[in-house]
């Protein structure tokens, strides 16, 4: 990651396009908790990756995805708030509506998930997106993909365990608050 | 501890449970697709500044004062190629024993726009005397900015508008050392941001004599 940190940051062009294609998601997910609008949530992602890539020398080579996450909350949050200032018509202000309304470790977990879910194979993704995005069945999924149920299933069953490992550090975070509420979750 | 590759595996209720609420989150945001064209956007944009601009270590606490991009993602792109295939350096020697005269090209932001550049190094600094062509003057609640640049950092030579009919402009740098060998022109919004916006209109290559 160091070494496509460093190219990222002479502007090599290759070197951006694998950090978007990698993190494109997640900051994508991020501007649209923030900023709702998406045509504004894809200028948060460019203004992110731009930033990214003008501080991209103060990168210290640790785990690059925090580093770039709280650079795209802070341009959605900047963005949004921008968006907001009262106009020179004298609109009423809508100064700060929403801007807080998640916290930065909600927005965390999300950015999170959805890289976990960017990460899985496209033909397990394709099967994750269809069941818990659409609500279809794994019969519904096996026709609309033109696969067996048995490869369906095989997939779910792939891409929920890789989701699991993937995401083990924010589940065990759930446990802990849950613990602390006493609370339980239904399956 | 779950092997993520065994697809025999099962995750058992609790742990079906908590990713089930993991993934329990507003649709419009955790599969929001990226739109077509901004990956390349994103690429245009960067790699276009960092041909004017090479990436300077920016605090991490100064991000956000910095500009928000003035190139939209769906206009950048276009903007971004230009860069790349402009900057071709005609160094000449002109009247002026000491003046080196070279073109700017227009990027595709600006494709009818070209320059002829005379560059004279005096004791006082870099005089660059600026005859624009097909450069549109600068939309109100915006300016030009020249910039010089050496590969690693940009000076700025001036600003200006264009907007009073003249092409012809008079331009000051501080740097005066031929390691600097690159001019670009920039369009710059009136934001308080002394940075580059990086929306490059004009650029071209020189070469500094000792």
């Amino acid at each position: 990651m160091t070494e496509l940190v460093e190219r990222f940051r002479s502007g090599d062009a290759d070197a951006v396009r694998d950090i978007y294609r990698t993190y494109g998601g997640p900051v994508m997910t991020v501007a649209r908790s923030i900023v709702r609008d998406p045509e504004l949530a894809a200028e948060v992602v460019q203004q992110t990756f731009t930033k990214a890539w003008r501080a991209a020398g103060t990168f210290d080579g640790g785990d690059f995805a925090p580093w770039l996450y709280a650079i795209a909350r802070r341009t959605a949050i900047d963005t949004l708030r921008a968006e907001s200032k009262p106009t020179r018509g004298g609109h009423a202000p809508e100064v700060d509506i929403g801007v807080e309304s998640q916290s930065f470790e909600q927005t965390w977990e999300t950015f999170e998930v959805r890289r976990a879910i960017d990460a899985l194979p496209p033909d397990e993704r394709e099967v994750v997106r269809r069941s818990h995005l659409l609500g279809e069945t794994h019969q519904q999924i096996a026709t609309v993909m033109n696969v067996p149920v048995g490869t369906v299933k095989s997939r779910s069953g792939r891409a929920h365990k890789r989701l699991a490992s993937a995401l083990a550090h924010l589940r065990a975070n759930q446990m802990d608050a849950s613990d602390v509420q006493g609370g339980e979750t239904p399956r | 501890m779950n092997d993520p590759l065994d697809p025999q595996g099962e995750l058992d209720d609790a742990e079906f449970a908590a990713l089930t609420e993991l993934l329990a989150r507003p649709d419009t945001e955790l599969w929001a697709e990226l739109p077509a064209g901004l990956e390349d956007a994103v690429v245009d944009a960067i790699t276009a500044e960092a041909t004017v601009t090479p990436a300077d270590p920016v605090p991490l606490d100064q991000v956000r004062s910095r500009r928000r991009s003035s190139v939209p993602w769906w206009l950048s792109a276009a903007a971004a190629v230009a860069v790349v295939v402009a900057g071709v350096a005609l160094l000449t020697r002109g009247g002026d024993a000491d003046a080196v005269e070279f073109s700017l090209t227009g990027t595709e932001a600006a494709p009818g726009a070209s320059a002829e550049v005379v560059l004279s190094a005096t004791p006082a600094g870099l005089k660059i005397l600026l005859d624009a062509d097909g450069l549109p003057g600068a939309p109100e609640g915006t300016y030009y900015e020249a910039w010089l640049n050496n590969g690693e950092v940009s000076v700025s030579a001036g600003t200006f508008h264009l907007r009073g009919g003249s092409n012809r402009i008079e331009l000051w740098a501080g740097v005066v050392t031929p390691d600097f060998d690159r001019l670009a022109i920039t369009l710059e919004p009136i934001d308080g941001d002394a940075g580059s916006s990086g929306d490059a209109r004009l650029v071209g290559t020189f070469e500094l004599r000792d």
